[in-house]
């Protein structure tokens, strides 16, 4: 962090890891072709078959086939979350990395700091 | 513990000069009044305003100090909730990418 106390403005560089954003990320790989992957992500009848989310709606944002989609999760009983995955082969198969996170709620960063702190 | 909870701890933390002050003590481990008035461009009582909300948000608690000056430390583990909710989100994402390769695993 800088504080820059020259003149009468305060000015802030570098909040990480308060203003960092991203939330949740997991992966793993896959013994299958990204494109395999991909009609499971990018499809209804293929997310039927792994993702059991039902009390959440998907408006997908971006779709980039085979290596990048982006969904919104909206559902009543919580807040809205940004889901993007990554698709990318890897010599063996595939590995998808998932990314959740809710960007009106930017703090799980800081709780981790803050753990840190604590330990 | 609900997501609720954590309203008090969210808004204390929207006010950039309180995030400084958190900053600050992360970098340092306790602080004083009078140091963060040095270190901002407020006064006095403004600095002891922000800590006052710090306190109630149960983010910031005084601290043991020798002498007459009062110093000020991280209360820990006062985000956990939050970090809970991380170790949740990961969890289920853990789940549901060993179900998404059972999927894609088996159609082979």
């Amino acid at each position: 962090m800088v504080v820059n106390n020259n003149s009468n403005h305060l000015v802030v560089k570098e909040m990480v890891p308060v203003a960092r954003a991203e939330v949740a990320q997991t992966e793993i790989e896959i013994d299958a072709s990204p494109e395999e992957v991909w009609e499971a992500l990018v499809t209804e009848e293929g997310r039927e078959r792994w993702l059991q989310e039902p009390d959440r709606d998907i408006h997908v944002e971006v779709v980039e086939s085979p290596s990048r989609l982006v969904w919104w999760w909206v559902g009543e009983e919580q807040p809205a979350t940004r889901v993007e995955f990554i698709v990318e082969a890897t010599p063996g198969g595939t590995r998808v990395v998932v990314t959740e996170s809710e960007p009106s709620f930017p703090l799980p960063a800081l709780a981790a700091s803050f753990a840190l702190v604590a330990a | 513990m609900s997501r609720d909870e954590l309203g008090p701890v969210f808004a204390a933390l929207a006010d950039p000069t309180r995030r400084v002050m958190i900053e600050s003590l992360l970098r340092d481990g306790s602080t004083s009044v009078p140091r963060l008035t040095a270190e901002l461009p407020i006064t006095r009582q403004a600095v002891a305003k922000h800590l006052g909300t710090l306190g109630e948000a149960g983010l910031v608690e005084r601290a043991p100090a020798p002498g007459r000056e009062v110093h000020y430390r991280l209360r820990p583990g006062a985000l956990r909730p939050a970090n809970a909710w991380l170790a949740q989100t990961e969890a289920a994402w853990e789940r549901r990418l060993r179900r998404l390769k059972g999927s894609v695993e088996r159609k082979r």
